[in-house]
């Protein structure tokens, strides 16, 4: 395959948009519901507008440095030694993300279709799409990210079903929750955004980086768009009380509405979001595996590729149920606000330097 | 630049155009010009040559030609470049005075003795005949190849200059020259040895018998490779999405082009997937199945001994014999026999309670959508099943969906001579479904279709075409 790495931004704006809605789209509506009541969704605008701005900073660090990812961004900034130092922590988290995204991901499914099953014989199966696509290079891997448009579909259909059963009084009143509740929950639901800091490690790979902005910032919006819109349907469905004991909303909303042949749909909704998740953990699997190749300079790929999987398989036991793993989650939360930040902070030191 | 250089470059990579220098009785010279694929060679030098070759040409002018004593030439005055480029792709022989005053062109009044059958045949030459008869241009041009150490062969590659990118020619000559095999015996191993994925289940270039698929290929700017000694052509770069396409499709009724399309799409995901869901679905996951209807299921395998995957690969196996068997017989004995040993099988399966009635259902379906499919593809389906039936037997649903991203990944990482092998879909080009999820009139398919990344997408604008 020729290039097997270069992508196209409109690319990796559906690359982004996958990690968005993959992941931390799913607990989003309940989290919110117990910290801000029905007034989540203007916490989801705010904290969208946030990562905007988040993302407009990398994106014109990464123009400063045309070309380069933040693993060589960081020594030029902060010189050899620090940015290495640097270096290996940002590895550390993507690493971290990846081990702990692939375990929640064999917990959940394990507990939602294969309840018998050991969750390491599951770990096993699910991996095998990931460790295929990984072998490929980045542009199968993102071409598999077209996948998120299936799964969009599904949920817009849901619903368009569901829209007639929906009582917008839960919504109301709008700001019940306050000021302060909401500066509150900012934090939480900017998480569900994490994973457009990928931009950074991948930028290198994009061919056409002049329309990057407009991409990103694009897929930035739709995930804005899509939790608005899951968490109002979801809200105005159950009303909050209801909302704040689900774990997972979205598949309750697929359990709520009955088919005449299909008697549980939340069941095509697990099934349609592996691939989803899948998109999510390969994701951050090639951001581990290239900066792990480009940082380390290995070059033996046949012996590194199978080591790197069983070490994820391996990394990803250590916690000892999902209660330990969701825990240790929470790490991950944030991490991924201190990585935003330092790229941030990359950006305006940069005009220092 | 002189007429014969002209056309010499005109006709550059078309291995069938003759030029040969002749010596007229006068001591000049002349050249001999013809398409060694329209016209017979034995023809030109028996009917034309010969009493051209007595004539006088110091005495012979346009205006002056004795007509009378040969039946079937005739002048052209001032010759220029255009009006024998056109003669002589329309199947005429040409003989051009070294002066370049005059030319004498003649036709054979049969017809072609080397009529088509509309089919490839396994001569080489006669298959580039089939093609030039077809595509009248100088365009169409053939590069032929040599491959095989001990067991010498020759590949041709059609391919119309000016739609076709460069770079997916010298992508495929490259990669024929390179090969270092002791001889290729058919274009199935010919596909194997030059395809990008060697170890995938799917066909990656497209399988072509007749000339009109060809020549519909060839205008959509991609490659013909044609092999010596077997009648099935190869159409490349291909995608998943061309599979699906029939020649008919564009004759008929552009809904109904489209309807089979999307039948046959279809007819991959039940194909593949039918039996492993209702192992899944038995096996694992009843609780998906509303009340009502569970009841009917349950009762059509009450006297059934088996778990579903081994009542599922039981009829599966009997199935495919019954399918290896249709093949090997004679048609008329394979189609009857087929017929009742399934029928019979079928009956008395469900009545011993050895498979449930259900599983025929989903069996039969599963035949009858394999059966659908074009050629390339049914035994990638076939394979595919019986993966899909052994992971769903292991772990249930969850088998099914890794199973189906494994080959979703598998199809989206493939490439077919570089090009992306799900394409239109994956990478996304809108442009691309008009001609394969829609059928628009064919006046508003102006554009080639973009998966061959054609050098001109606009269609009836070729470089330099007549």
């Amino acid at each position: 395959m020729t290039e097997r790495n270069k992508i196209t931004s409109r690319q990796l704006g559906i690359f982004i948009l996958t990690a968005q809605i993959g992941f931390g789209f799913l607990t989003l509506p309940a989290v919110l519901a117990r910290d801000t009541g029905h007034d989540g969704w203007l916490s989801i605008l705010a904290a969208g507008i946030i990562s905007s701005l988040a993302i407009i900073a990398i994106l014109l660090l990464l123009r400063k440095y045309a070309g380069k990812s933040i693993f060589e961004i960081s020594p030029r900034l902060f010189g050899r030694l620090p940015g290495k130092a640097i270096n290996l922590f940002l590895l550390l988290y993507l690493s971290y993300s990846m081990v702990l995204s692939f375990r929640v991901f064999t917990e959940f499914i394990t507990l939602y279709t294969l309840n018998l099953t050991p969750s390491l014989v599951v770990a096993l199966l699910i991996i095998t799409p990931t460790a295929y696509l990984l072998r490929y290079g980045l542009k199968p891997l993102a071409r598999f990210s077209y996948f998120i448009f299936l799964i969009l579909f599904f949920i817009l259909a849901l619903v368009f079903l569901v829209a007639n059963k929906i009582r917008w009084t839960f919504l109301m009143p709008v700001g019940a929750a306050g000021i302060a509740s909401l500066g509150k929950s900012l934090g939480t639901t900017f998480i569900a955004y994490i994973g457009f800091e990928l931009v950074a490690f991948v930028y290198p790979y994009v061919e056409d980086r002049e329309n990057t902005m407009k991409w990103v910032l694009g897929a930035n919006f739709a995930s804005m768009a899509v939790f608005t819109l899951v968490f109002l349907v979801t809200t105005g469905l159950f009303g909050e009380n209801l909302l704040k004991t689900q774990l997972i909303p979205l598949f309750e909303l697929a359990r709520y509405y009955r088919t005449p042949f299909f008697e549980r749909t939340d069941l095509l909704f697990v099934l349609l979001w592996f691939p989803l998740v899948e998109g999510v953990f390969l994701t951050y699997s090639f951001a581990v595996y290239d900066g792990l190749r480009r940082i380390f300079a290995i070059r033996n790929r046949r012996l590194f590729f199978p080591l790197f999987i069983a070490a994820t398989i391996l990394f990803s036991r250590i916690p000892a149920d999902l209660v330990q793993t969701l825990a240790a989650a929470e790490v991950v939360t944030i991490g991924g606000i201190i990585v935003v930040g330092y790229l941030i902070f990359c950006y305006l030191f940069s005009f220092v330097k | 630049m002189k007429i014969i250089d002209e056309l010499m470059e005109s006709f550059r990579d078309c291995p069938d155009f003759i030029a040969r220098e002749v010596v007229l009785t006068s001591g000049k010279t002349g050249y001999l010009l013809f398409l060694e694929t329209l016209i017979e060679p034995e023809w030109v030098r028996q009917r034309f040559l010969e009493p051209l070759l007595a004539l006088d040409f110091s005495a012979v002018s346009a205006s002056a030609f004795p007509e009378s004593n040969l039946v079937g030439i005739c002048p052209i005055d001032s010759p220029d470049v255009d009006s024998l480029k056109n003669a002589v792709l329309s199947g005429s022989a040409i003989l051009l005075t070294a002066e370049e005053r005059l030319a004498l062109t003649g036709y054979p009044a049969g017809k072609n003795h080397r009529d088509p059958h509309d089919s490839f045949v396994k001569e080489l030459h006669a298959n580039l005949g089939l093609l030039r008869r077809r595509i009248a241009s100088s365009n169409l041009k053939f590069k032929v190849l040599e491959i095989g150490r001990f067991s010498p062969g020759k590949v041709g590659v059609a391919y119309l200059e000016g739609a076709v990118q460069p770079g997916l020619l010298a992508e495929l000559t490259g990669r024929i020259e390179r090969l270092k095999v002791d001889g290729v015996v058919g274009t199935g191993q010919m596909e194997r040895l030059v395809r990008d994925f060697p170890w995938s289940p799917f066909p990656q270039f497209q399988a072509a018998e007749r000339p009109d698929k060809a020549i519909a290929a060839l205008l959509a700017g991609k490659l013909l490779l044609i092999l010596d000694g077997d009648p099935v052509t190869l159409i490349a770069p291909a995608t998943f999405f061309d599979f699906f396409q029939e020649p008919d499709d564009l004759n008929g009724n552009g809904f109904t082009g489209a309807f089979s399309r999307w039948l046959r799409l279809l007819a991959v995901g039940l194909g593949i997937f039918f039996p492993a869901m209702y192992v899944a679905v038995m096996a694992y996951h009843y609780y998906i199945v509303p009340l009502h209807f569970l009841a009917v299921l349950a009762e059509s395998r009450v006297r059934v001994p088996f778990p579903p995957v081994i009542e599922v690969l039981i009829i599966e196996a009997v199935v495919e014999l019954l399918r290896e068997l249709a093949s090997r017989l004679p048609h008329y004995i394979g189609v009857i026999t087929g017929v009742v040993a399934g029928v019979l099988l079928g009956l008395a399966a469900v009545f011993t309670g050895a498979v449930s009635g259900f599983l025929i259902i989903v069996s039969m379906a599963t035949l009858i959508a394999s059966l659908v499919l074009p050629a390339d593809l049914i035994s990638s389906v076939r394979m595919l099943k019986f993966a899909t039936i052994f992971a769903t037997a292991l772990f249930g649903v969850l088998g099914l969906v890794v199973t189906a991203s494994v080959i979703f990944a598998h199809l989206v990482t493939m490439e077919s001579l570089g090009r992306p092998y799900f394409q239109p879909v994956i990478p996304f080009q809108p442009s691309g479904f008009k001609g394969v999820f829609i059928r628009t009139p064919c006046s508003h398919m102006q554009k080639r279709m973009p998966q061959p990344q054609s050098k001109r997408e606009r269609r009836g604008a070729i470089d330099g075409a007549e």
